[in-house]
């Protein structure tokens, strides 16, 4: 099977995407970043921040579309746009408050949390597991090479084949089973 | 004697570029345990006041701070919001710059993840804490999917859980529903009573936070103007400043049966003990009926979602010139759908919405409206006017006060030609009662110029100072509709503290009306 050179990076951009989709949606985001607190407090709270203001800003965005609407004459997209980015800009002036009046300025390390592993993690941690696994095996037996140039070539042999069809199962084993919620890890 | 919570000496402060103090000469002190409710009109200082408590005046705004003012023993001129964060908890207006976090369980121990507290200590205090503010069944939810009540409760429960000495509160309610409104007081007076908590809470509606204080801050052009229980506050508000008294207090104010009543409870006790319970049977008077084209007609209309309920279920409802209509409803109910409906900026999945002419909708923030540089550039010079702005062309739109914003953001969409129908969605979220008469009148105007006129609004009380129809929503459907003092007296909810008191009597929904019946009954 051959496929074009901008089919093969598209396709790389989707694996990746995926990838990292399935990864925010079976580990829960905020035990992540305590982790990462530990380490880089600052950055770690700014992508908590941005994870969760994200969607408020684009609430406020539709909110100031919706205003633009209600107005007798549609006003130019750019006025709309940089009226959405002041008043991002005055949320965020009222989170930095609000982080002020939580003590973030003098802000210690947080602790380690030992807690007793869920069947969620259990199965998150058999799926890195297997995948990791899977992969090296791919490799050892001298499968899932490919060639980018001309075109990307990609081998269609048996062991090829148990490859595409394990990595995509092993990647959604998270899932299965009752206790598996979407981003919260704790059944 | 123990220490106060709160120390203020001769404190003052002014924000850059102010030509006046914000804060001038305050002195008093707030005793550990105590409730204390500040109130006054919009720009009296109650928010400079408690931004000053928790530090970020003038840590965070900048500006001049002078005289003392101490918390927990800090002075706030040496110690800013960090220093102060372990004594005095604090929580602003909007839940949704409150909450930092993805998981509501992580949002509660980040502040006490960030004091450096022990994990075990930090799973007590959050358990405990999450009991006590009822959020428990939250601690596994994602905060993007959680209510504004819940929000705000989570932010709350996030504030309280270190165990502060003072917890400050800068209108917490202001965005929420009244069910969601009143919860969160009295989760405050349990918090209060039970932990010890001293609370310090600015709050427009008094009524709804009276009963639960035992003190009343009156501050006017930053400057206490009457501090006292709450008996004593509604005499002085009566005399001095009509607008902060209740409603129940208007009330007793205008029929003369003497002092003010603290709570809606309180005032039926007296009014049945003296034998004023008015027996009206009077059926309350229908509202005017108009024949006119209806200027908005739903017929039949759904809102359906792909993944979710019918949001509105075969609505049959007109609208006709002239009328003025206040739409009603616990939130979710399907107001603000119907209002978006009415200007078309959806349309019915079943059924259709006729209109005879052009519909002005004012959304819920006023401040989405103003999208240019200067408050000139916004409207025509006639609408400016008549927003009051005048004279003020030059100055940026986010400079303006919330009911400036609103006045402007109003005129602007009433700017368009042939329009038949005016409609506003909740425009009274944070307005003091001033600000909520003047829009009133605005309204009335609207309808005597023969537009129809239609405002979602929790507040009964508002509603009932204007509108001479109410539309009740629930569940997407039309549950009664009615003029106001058939509908609104008839409710336990969906009433005013008069009807309450009155058992709605007469229909009497205002302390005018209620005036006039408890009246009659003193003549019998």
């Amino acid at each position: 099977m051959r496929i074009g050179p901008g089919g093969a990076a598209g396709l790389r951009l989707f694996v990746l995407a995926l990838a990292l989709a399935l990864f925010s949606a079976c580990v829960d985001p905020d035990d992540l970043l305590r982790l990462v607190r530990r380490v880089s407090y600052r950055s770690a709270l700014t992508a908590s921040l941005a994870t969760r203001l994200a969607p408020v800003l684009a609430r406020d965005a539709l909110r100031m579309g919706d205003a633009a609407r209600c107005r007798p004459q549609l006003p130019a997209r750019a006025a709309v746009a940089r009226a959405t980015l002041a008043g991002a800009l005055e949320r965020a002036v009222e989170v930095a408050a609000a982080l002020e009046l939580r003590g973030y300025a003098s802000a210690q390390r947080p602790p380690r949390y030992a807690s007793p592993w869920s069947r969620h993690d259990l199965r998150v941690a058999f799926a890195a597991a297997a995948i990791a696994l899977t992969a090296v095996a791919t490799r050892v037996a001298g499968a899932g090479g490919f060639d980018a140039y001309p075109a990307l070539e990609v081998a269609s042999a048996p062991a090829d084949l148990v490859a595409i069809v394990l990595l995509p199962l092993f990647a959604l084993a998270p899932f299965a089973g009752a206790g598996a919620r979407m981003g919260v890890a704790h059944a | 004697m123990p220490e106060p919570v709160l120390r203020a000496e001769g404190f003052g402060y002014r924000y850059p570029s102010a030509r006046v103090d914000a804060l001038a000469d305050l002195t008093l002190s707030l005793e550990p345990g105590s409730f204390t409710v500040v109130v006054g009109e919009s720009g009296s200082g109650k928010s400079t006041l408690l931004r000053a408590a928790c530090g970020l005046v003038p840590h965070f705004h900048g500006g001049d701070a002078r005289g003392e003012l101490e918390v927990a023993g800090m002075n706030v001129r040496d110690h800013g919001p960090n220093d102060l964060a372990a004594s005095c908890a604090t929580l602003l207006q909007d839940p949704e710059t409150q909450v930092v976090m993805s998981g509501v369980g992580a949002e509660l121990a980040l502040p006490l993840e960030q004091r450096g507290l022990e994990a075990a200590a930090i799973a007590r205090a959050v358990e405990e804490a999450a009991l006590e503010l009822g959020v428990a069944h939250l601690l596994e939810r994602r905060t993007d999917t959680l209510s504004g009540g819940e929000l705000q409760r989570v932010a709350l429960a996030a504030a309280v859980a270190g165990k502060p000495e003072l917890l400050v509160l800068d209108e917490p309610t202001s965005q929420l529903d009244p069910v969601a409104g009143d919860d969160l007081v009295w989760l405050l007076r349990r918090l209060n009573e039970e932990w010890g908590t001293a609370v310090l809470l600015a709050e427009h509606r008094v009524e709804r936070c009276l009963a639960a204080a035992d003190r009343v801050l009156a501050m006017e052009a930053g400057r206490v103007a009457f501090d006292g229980g709450p008996a004593a506050f509604l005499d002085w508000a009566t005399e001095r400043s009509p607008v902060l008294a209740t409603p129940a207090a208007r009330l007793f104010s205008l029929a003369g049966v003497g002092p003010p009543p603290v709570s809606v409870k309180e005032a039926r006790d007296r009014i049945h003990g003296a034998g004023l319970a008015p027996a009206s049977t009077e059926a309350p008077a229908p509202a005017p009926s108009r024949s006119a084209r209806p200027a908005l007609r739903f017929e039949s209309a759904w809102h359906e979602i792909a993944d979710g309920p019918a949001i509105l279920r075969g609505i049959d409802l007109e609208l006709r010139p002239g009328e003025l209509v206040a739409l009603m409803g616990r939130n979710g109910a399907g107001k603000s759908t119907l209002l978006r409906h009415a200007k078309g900026l959806v349309g019915p999945t079943r059924g259709r919405v006729v209109r005879d002419g052009g519909v002005a909708l004012l959304l819920q923030n006023p401040g989405d409206f103003l999208i240019h540089e200067h408050v000139g550039d916004e409207a025509g010079a006639d609408a400016i006017a008549r927003a009051g702005l005048a004279g003020r062309e030059h100055e940026h739109p986010r400079d303006l006060s919330g009911g400036e914003r609103q006045r402007l953001a109003l005129e602007i969409v009433l700017e368009g030609n042939d329009v038949a129908v005016v409609c506003l969605d909740e425009p009274t979220r944070g307005m003091d009662r001033g600000w909520k008469e003047v829009l009133a009148g605005r309204l009335r105007d609207l309808a005597a110029r023969g537009l129809a006129v239609v405002v979602a609004t929790h507040d009964t009380e508002f509603a009932s100072s204007w509108a001479e129809r109410i539309v009740l929503m629930g569940q997407g459907n039309v549950i009664a509709d009615g003029s106001a003092a058939a509908v609104l007296a008839g409710g336990r909810h969906f009433s005013t503290d008069v009807a309450r008191i009155l058992d709605g009597a007469g229909g009497a929904l205002t302390p005018e009306a209620g005036a006039a019946l408890l009246a009659r009954e003193l003549v019998r």
